[in-house]
């Protein structure tokens, strides 16, 4: 399977007026599994459906460029991984940020988690996020402690 | 696909779904409505209050898998001399929580508001950093509505200024797959 880009493959955006467009509605998820096949967002795959037991790697990418990317670490397999898309929207007109995404992605259960906002192009460690984060479809219950209550 | 999430405003008896409310300003006053056509009045003394305010998501593009994680907080700012604005979340019986809005009473009386959750705060205390955090969650290929309301009303002393309040932004957070 080739690589996918956001170039030309008619990339799905959010129902949204052009107003309330973000950089990451177009960016996506893409995983790179052991055995060098890959799971890609962009071709309607889901997070659910990604199979921990053989993920090499798991990346951000927009225009074609790969902007985040986590391997395993620290002794660490990528069954831990964790990836939210965190937005905010607000009420009312006129407002100068109406809506804001950025991408949570980290290990569980102590981190590195990662705070990627493609608005501002930066990305900065920021475990403090782990307390907030519920449980999503796909994800085990002995991935973060509050979990398993 | 990231989902399409809006804020709603409920209002009537039969509410629908709500109005959506993410582009556009809504009032709080004294009427069930958030057309800008009407004001508060300052009390000569004692407190006055606009009709209560519900508002809740509406998802109207599903998730690729799910959203959870629902968070409400304000701009942190005061709404001014002799004004505040309180609110609480609100699930409690029928109808998920929502009641209509029928008259200027107090929010704060929940045997007036019998779906409120909890005590109502100053939302100006509630902010990013601190935020309230809201049941609910959907997960594809459902939309419509979801999750608790967050309902808030104006509280308006004699100290208050006759005139436009300035706007103050109110803030919904969810994470999604």
């Amino acid at each position: 399977m080739t690589m996918t880009n956001d170039v030309g493959i008619d990339l799905l955006k959010p129902n949204y007026d052009k107003s309330m467009f973000v950089s990451a509605d177009t960016a996506y998820w893409e995983v790179l599994y052991d055995d060098g096949t890959v799971l890609s967002e962009a071709q309607g795959a889901t997070y659910q459906q990604i199979v921990r037991s053989k993920l090499g790697s798991f990346q951000i990418i927009r225009n074609g460029t790969i902007v985040f990317e986590i391997h395993p670490r620290n002794g660490k397999t990528l069954y831990h991984l964790i990836y939210r898309r965190r937005s905010t929207i607000v009420g009312g007109s006129n407002i100068e940020v109406p809506r804001t995404v950025v991408f949570v992605v980290g290990l569980a259960p102590e981190g590195p988690f990662f705070i990627i906002d493609l608005e501002n192009d930066e990305y900065f460690e920021d475990n403090s996020v782990i307390p907030t984060l519920e449980r999503m479809p796909g994800e085990a219950k002995d991935l973060l402690p509050h979990w398993k209550t | 696909m990231a989902a399409t999430v809006q804020i709603h405003r409920w209002t009537g008896a039969s509410p629908g779904s709500g109005a959506d409310i993410t582009s556009a300003n809504t009032r709080m006053k004294q009427a069930d409505n958030g057309t800008t056509d009407a004001s508060n009045p300052v009390p000569a003394v004692t407190t006055s209050y606009s009709y209560w305010v519900s508002t809740r998501l509406n998802c109207t593009v599903t998730p690729a898998t799910a959203i959870s994680t629902l968070k409400w907080y304000s701009d942190g700012v005061s709404a001014g001399t002799g004004l505040t604005v309180k609110g609480a979340k609100a699930s409690t019986g029928a109808d998920s929580g929502y009641r209509q809005a029928t008259s200027a009473i107090e929010l704060e009386d929940v045997t007036n508001h019998t779906g409120i959750d909890a005590a109502v705060v100053d939302v100006a205390s509630l902010t990013s950093g601190a935020p309230l955090s809201i049941t609910g969650s959907i997960s594809n290929p459902s939309t419509g509505a979801f999750g608790d309301f967050f309902v808030y009303q104006l509280f308006a002393t004699s100290s208050a200024t006759p005139g436009p309040m300035s706007a103050r932004t109110y803030t919904w957070q969810y994470d999604e797959t």
